[in-house]
């Protein structure tokens, strides 16, 4: 029999432990996501501070972790880069953020059985559990 | 023999050594949340973590580390494919790494590699 990680045996060691454990899962994933978004738009964090008019130092504490992430920054923040965040939940170990482009409407699904497995598989190289997705914005972006 | 502190798509975040394993479980609970749950990000990903604010290699030295929060830090290194042995860690209130906790989170990883090659 396996023994189980670390990450298993908090996960299990109590109700408060594993909501810790799935906001700080959460947090990650968003700051990758936005990552992900800034490469793909090919910004920087001078850019995107300029889109969002707001200080370089800003930026980097979303970016960092050092500043709590409100829905209504990420979104801000999706919009600044061209890409639409998409909140879909899942069981755990699979729930996803994604950043998509700005063509469909934002949306939460809650995924279960042979959905949620197909699921996995389409986002089998993200980042992990609990997911945002940000699709590519459209014309209410502005180049600076 | 070796406890995996979280393993994925990439591979595996072991211990390399009881310190370090004894460090994460004297840490807060809030902090023990934020370290796993890097750790099992990277488990997934790898190298192909983008945020460098949270893994990093130490600069002038052949070790990495993980940065959960402002001060707590996880120092190890890669040891074949798809495995990090983390040797030590360490809280700090300063940005760069003391000379001392280089030399003991290398002094770790060479206990952890004997001890792998069946020498201790």
């Amino acid at each position: 029999m396996a023994h189980k990680t670390t990450y298993q045996e908090f996960e299990e060691s109590s109700p408060k432990a594993r909501r810790l454990l799935r906001e700080e899962e959460l947090i990650l994933q968003v700051q990758e996501e936005l990552l992900r978004a800034m490469d793909e738009a090919k910004l920087t964090k001078a850019d995107l501070a300029r889109r969002l008019e707001r200080s370089k130092g800003f930026v980097s504490q979303l970016l960092s972790g050092g500043r709590n992430l409100t829905v209504r920054t990420i979104a801000d923040v999706a919009d600044a880069l061209g890409f639409q965040p998409t909140l879909q939940l899942e069981e755990p170990n699979a729930a996803l953020i994604w950043l998509h482009q700005a063509s469909a409407s934002p949306s939460v699904q809650h995924l279960t059985g042979s959905t949620t497995t197909a699921f996995r598989n389409v986002t089998a190289n993200s980042t992990g559990p609990g997911s945002i997705s940000i699709p590519r914005g459209e014309s209410h972006v502005q180049t600076p | 023999m070796y406890v995996v502190a979280a393993s994925g798509d990439w591979g595996q975040i072991v211990w390399g050594s009881q310190p370090a394993y004894d460090f994460f479980r004297g840490l807060h609970e809030a902090d023990r949340a934020k370290t796993i749950a890097l750790f099992k990000l990277f488990a997934r990903v790898g190298t192909g973590l983008r945020n460098k604010t949270k893994f990093k290699k130490v600069q002038g030295t052949e070790l990495f580390e993980f940065k959960p929060t402002q001060q707590i830090r996880f120092l190890g290194n890669f040891r074949r494919r798809g495995r990090f042995i983390v040797a030590a860690g360490t809280r700090k209130k300063k940005w760069k790494l003391d000379r001392e906790d280089i030399d003991r989170a290398n002094r770790l990883l060479d206990a952890f590699d004997a001890a792998q090659r069946g020498v201790n």
